[in-house]
C-alpha cells in the first residue's frame, strides 16, 4: 500500500508537476501567441492605414465605377436620366441581346480579333528579333538602336496619328511622293477599306516592339554563360543553342510581353479615333471605339454592356495565354 | 476562405448602400412638375448685376470675349464675370458629366446640336421672355428649341456657302460665279472636269466632297431644298422614305459617281489651296484661313449661295449662350447674355474673331457685308434651318454619315441607302 502510495505519490506529484509545467508552457505559449498575434495586429493595422489612401482612392475612382458600370449595363440609363435617375428601370440582360443583334458591334469586335492575331505575334516576332540582334552584333551602336527603338514608345499614340496620318495623306503625304518617285500610284492609304487596317497594324508593331525588345533584352543578358559554353561544348549549333537554351529562358518575359501587350491591343483606340473615326465603312472600328461611340451618343447602358464585353474578352485573352505560355514545371 | 466572402458580402453591402444613396441624392429635390419642356421661363430683374458670373467657353482663350466681358463688368460695377476655356474636344463630355453632377457653372457657350440633348437632361433654364426671337436669324433661334421651349439664345451663327477659285473657273469658261441652280451647278462641275490637266494642269477634281464625320451637314439641306425634310415633328417620325430624300440622295451620289469629287478623304482646304479642286462647300471659317495661311490666293478666290434645286436652304450651326439650372447666379448670368448678343456687342465679337453673328441686327451694325466674300454667308443665313431638336440627333447623324459613304463609295444604292436610313433612324428612336 506504502510503496505503492509512495510509488503513486511521487507518480502523482511527478504527474501534477508535469501538469503545471505543461499548464505553464501552455500559458506561455497562450501568451506568446497573444503578444505574436498583437504584433500581427498592429502589423495589420499600420498596413491598412498605409494603404488606407490607395484603397479609398481605389474605391472611389476605380471600384465604384466599375461597380456602376456593371449596373448600369443591365438598365436602359440615358444621358437625359443622369440627373433624375429614378426614370432608370432594370432591364436585365437586354442590353447584351440588343449589342449581339448589331452588325456594327461584330464588325467592330472582327476588326479587333484580326488587329490581336495580327499584329500581337508580329510585335512579338520583331520585339524578340530585334532584342537577338542588338544583343550579339552591332555592338557599337547598341545605344543608338535602343533609343531608335524604344522612342516611339514613349512618345504620344496622339501625336503619333497625327504624324502618320500626314504621311499617309493621298496626295501631300510624303509616302505617296516617295512611292510616285518610283512610278508608283499610291492608294489613299486611310480611306481605303483595304489598307485603313493593315496601315494601322504596322503603326503599332514599329510602336510596340521597343518594349518587347527592352524586356527581352534585359532576359538574353540573364542567360547564364556558363550554360552557352556547356551548350557549345556539346556540340550545339548557335540555332539549336537558340532555341534550345536561350528561348525556353525567356519564356517568362514572353508571358510578360505577351499578356501586356495583348491587353493593350485589345483596347486598340488610339490610333483609329485620331486617323479614320472608324472608318472607312467601319473598316477600322475596334470594340473601344464602339463603346466610346455608345457613350459618346449618350448610350450610357450600352456603352457599359460593350465594356463589360470587352473586359470578359481581355480575360480570356489572358487566361489562355497564361496557359500557353507558363512554364511547365 | 469563409473570411473573404463575408468581406465581399460586406463590400456588396456598402456599394449597394452607396449607389442607392448616391441615386436618391441625385434624385430628390425635384418635383415632377419641372423638367424638359414644363418649366416657366427665366425671369430677369430690373437693375445691374451683382457677383461673380462664371462662363465656360469653347476653343482656346477668347481676347476678344474677355474685352467684352470687362466691357460689362464696368457697366456693371458690383459684377465680375469669370470666363474658363474649355477645348472643344472635350466640350461635350465636361457640359454632360457637370450637368449629371449638378456642379455646373452659371453659363457656358454649347455647341447648337447638343442643345436638345442637354436640355433634355434638364441642364438649362428657359430662356427669358425679354429676350425676343425675331431679333435672330430664325434658323438659329430654332437652334435653342427643345419640345417648342428656348433654351437659349444663339450666339454665334454657322452656316456654309460655296468657295471657288475663279483662276480655274474663267478657265473653263464659266463667267461669273457658277450656275446657282443644282443642274446648272452640276454641268458647271463637269465644264470644270473637262479642262482638267489642259488649261487647269494641276486640277483633279472639279469639286470636293466632304465625307464620314459630319458628312450629314452637306446632305440633309439637299433635302429641305427639294421642300422635303427627313422628320416630322408633328408626327415624332422620320421621313427618309420620302422621294425628296430619294432626289437628294441621288444628288449626293452622283458627284463622286461622276468623278467629280474624289472619294479619298484628302483635306478639301489644302486641296482648294493647291489648285486640286475647283470648288468646295465650307464655313465662313475657311476664307479667314486662306487669307491669313494662303494671302497669295486673295483675289482667286469667291463665294457664293449653296445651288438649291427647288427652294434655298442652308444648314444653320454654331454655338448658343446657355444658363445652366443649377447656375448660383443666374439673374446676372442671363443679363450678360443679353448683353453678348445686343448687336453692337455681337458685332464687336464676330469682327474681332471672323465668325458670323447669329442676329440680323449685329450683321448691319458690323457692316459685315462691306466684305463681297461674306454677302453669299448673308443671304445663306437667311435661309438657313436647325436639324430636328431631337436627343438622339448625334446617333441619327452617324447613321447617315455613315450610310452616305457607303453610297459615294459605290458600296450600296440610293433605294438601299434610303430603306437602311429610315429604318436604322426608327429602331434608334427620338428619345425620351
Amino acid at each position: 500500500m506504502t510503496s505503492m502510495s509512495s510509488k503513486t505519490l511521487p507518480a502523482g506529484r511527478g504527474d501534477t508537476s508535469r501538469q503545471s509545467t505543461e499548464g505553464s508552457e501552455r500559458s506561455a505559449d497562450r501568451r506568446h501567441s497573444v503578444l505574436r498575434s498583437t504584433a500581427r495586429g498592429r502589423q495589420a493595422r499600420a498596413a491598412w492605414i498605409l494603404a488606407a489612401p490607395f484603397l479609398a482612392l481605389f474605391a472611389a475612382f476605380t471600384l465604384l465605377p466599375v461597380v456602376w458600370s456593371l449596373l448600369m449595363s443591365l438598365t436602359d440609363t440615358q444621358s437625359a436620366d443622369l440627373r433624375t435617375p429614378l426614370n432608370v428601370s432594370f432591364t436585365s440582360f437586354d442590353n447584351y441581346v440588343r449589342l449581339f443583334q448589331d452588325d456594327q458591334f461584330f464588325t467592330a469586335l472582327r476588326n479587333t480579333a484580326v488587329f490581336v492575331l495580327v499584329a500581337l505575334p508580329l510585335t512579338l516576332a520583331a520585339g524578340l528579333a530585334a532584342a537577338v540582334a542588338l544583343d550579339r552584333g552591332i555592338q557599337r551602336f547598341r545605344a543608338v538602336f535602343r533609343v531608335g527603338f524604344y522612342l516611339p514608345v514613349i512618345t504620344s499614340i496622339v501625336a503619333v496619328a497625327v504624324v502618320w496620318k500626314t504621311l499617309l495623306e493621298p496626295r501631300s503625304g510624303l509616302v505617296n511622293l516617295v512611292l510616285g518617285w518610283f512610278g508608283i500610284d499610291g492608294p489613299a492609304w486611310l480611306a481605303d477599306t483595304r489598307f485603313a487596317l493593315p496601315v494601322m497594324i504596322v503603326m503599332a508593331v514599329w510602336r510596340n516592339l521597343g518594349t518587347v525588345m527592352i524586356i527581352m533584352l534585359a532576359g538574353l543578358q540573364s542567360v547564364p554563360q556558363s550554360l552557352m559554353e556547356a551548350a557549345e561544348l556539346d556540340g550545339a549549333g548557335p540555332w539549336q543553342r537558340f532555341w534550345r537554351v536561350t528561348f525556353p529562358l525567356l519564356r517568362p518575359a514572353l508571358l510578360l510581353t505577351a499578356v501586356t501587350t495583348g491587353i493593350g491591343y485589345l483596347q486598340f483606340f488610339d490610333e483609329p479615333f485620331v486617323m479614320t473615326g472608324g472608318g472607312p465603312l467601319d473598316s477600322t472600328l475596334s470594340a473601344t471605339l464602339y463603346a466610346y461611340k455608345q457613350f459618346g451618343n449618350g448610350n450610357y447602358d450600352m456603352a457599359s454592356a460593350a465594356g463589360y464585353v470587352i473586359f470578359v474578352l481581355i480575360v480570356a485573352l489572358t487566361v489562355l495565354q497564361f496557359r500557353l505560355l507558363r512554364d511547365k514545371d | 476562405m469563409r473570411i473573404t466572402t463575408r468581406h465581399t458580402a460586406r463590400t456588396v453591402q456598402i456599394l449597394c448602400v452607396t449607389v442607392t444613396a448616391a441615386l436618391v441624392a441625385t434624385g430628390c429635390g425635384r418635383s415632377a412638375d419641372s423638367g424638359p419642356g414644363k418649366d416657366a421661363p427665366a425671369e430677369i430683374g430690373a437693375g445691374k448685376a451683382k457677383g461673380t458670373v462664371v462662363m465656360w467657353s469653347m476653343g482656346d482663350t477668347d481676347k476678344s470675349l474677355e474685352s467684352l466681358a470687362k466691357k460689362f463688368e464696368q457697366e456693371n460695377p458690383d459684377a465680375d464675370v469669370k470666363i474658363t476655356a474649355v477645348p472643344w474636344s472635350a466640350a461635350h463630355d465636361k457640359l454632360t458629366t457637370s450637368i449629371a453632377g449638378g456642379n455646373t457653372p452659371d453659363m457656358s457657350v454649347v455647341g447648337t446640336t447638343w442643345m436638345a440633348e442637354m436640355a433634355a437632361m434638364n441642364g438649362f433654364q428657359v430662356s427669358p421672355t425679354s429676350i425676343t426671337s425675331s431679333d435672330f436669324y430664325p434658323g438659329q433661334w430654332d437652334t435653342t428649341k427643345y419640345k417648342d421651349t428656348s433654351y437659349g439664345v444663339p450666339f454665334i451663327a454657322d452656316t456654309q456657302a460655296i468657295y471657288y477659285r475663279t483662276d480655274i473657273t474663267t478657265k473653263a469658261g464659266i463667267k461669273g460665279a457658277p450656275a446657282g441652280d443644282r443642274a446648272g451647278y452640276l454641268k458647271d462641275l463637269k465644264a470644270i472636269q473637262a479642262t482638267a490637266g489642259k488649261q487647269n494642269p494641276k486640277l483633279r477634281h472639279a469639286t470636293g466632297l466632304v465625307m464620314g464625320f459630319n458628312s450629314w451637314i452637306f446632305w440633309v439641306p439637299m433635302v429641305w431644298q427639294q421642300g422635303g425634310d427627313i422628320y416630322d415633328a408633328k408626327t415624332g417620325k422620320f421621313t427618309f422614305d420620302s422621294p425628296e430624300v430619294a432626289k437628294a440622295l441621288e444628288y449626293y451620289a452622283s458627284v463622286p459617281k461622276q468623278g467629280l469629287a474624289p472619294t479619298d478623304r484628302s483635306d478639301n482646304v489644302q486641296a482648294f489651296r493647291d489648285g486640286l479642286i475647283a470648288t468646295y462647300q465650307e464655313g465662313a471659317w475657311a476664307g479667314g484661313s486662306f487669307h491669313k495661311d494662303a494671302p497669295k490666293l486673295d483675289g482667286t478666290w469667291k463665294t457664293m449661295p449653296v445651288p438649291y434645286s427647288k427652294q434655298a436652304a442652308g444648314f444653320a450651326g454654331g454655338s448658343d449662350l446657355a444658363v445652366f439650372k443649377d447656375a448660383k447666379n443666374p439673374d446676372a448670368a442671363w443679363k450678360f447674355a443679353q448683353f453678348l448678343t445686343e448687336p453692337a456687342n455681337l458685332a464687336t465679337y464676330a469682327k474681332a474673331t471672323g465668325s458670323l453673328p447669329a442676329s440680323p441686327g449685329a450683321w448691319s451694325e458690323g457692316k459685315l457685308s462691306e466684305d463681297e466674300n461674306m454677302k453669299a454667308f448673308a443671304k445663306q443665313l437667311e435661309v438657313s434651318k436647325a436639324p430636328p431638336a431631337i436627343t438622339t440627333w448625334q446617333q441619327i447623324a452617324d447613321v447617315i454619315d455613315s450610310e452616305l459613304e457607303k453610297l459615294s463609295l459605290g458600296k450600296a444604292t440610293v433605294a438601299e441607302v434610303q430603306k437602311a436610313l429610315q429604318s436604322k433612324a426608327t429602331s434608334i428612336g427620338t428619345g425620351r
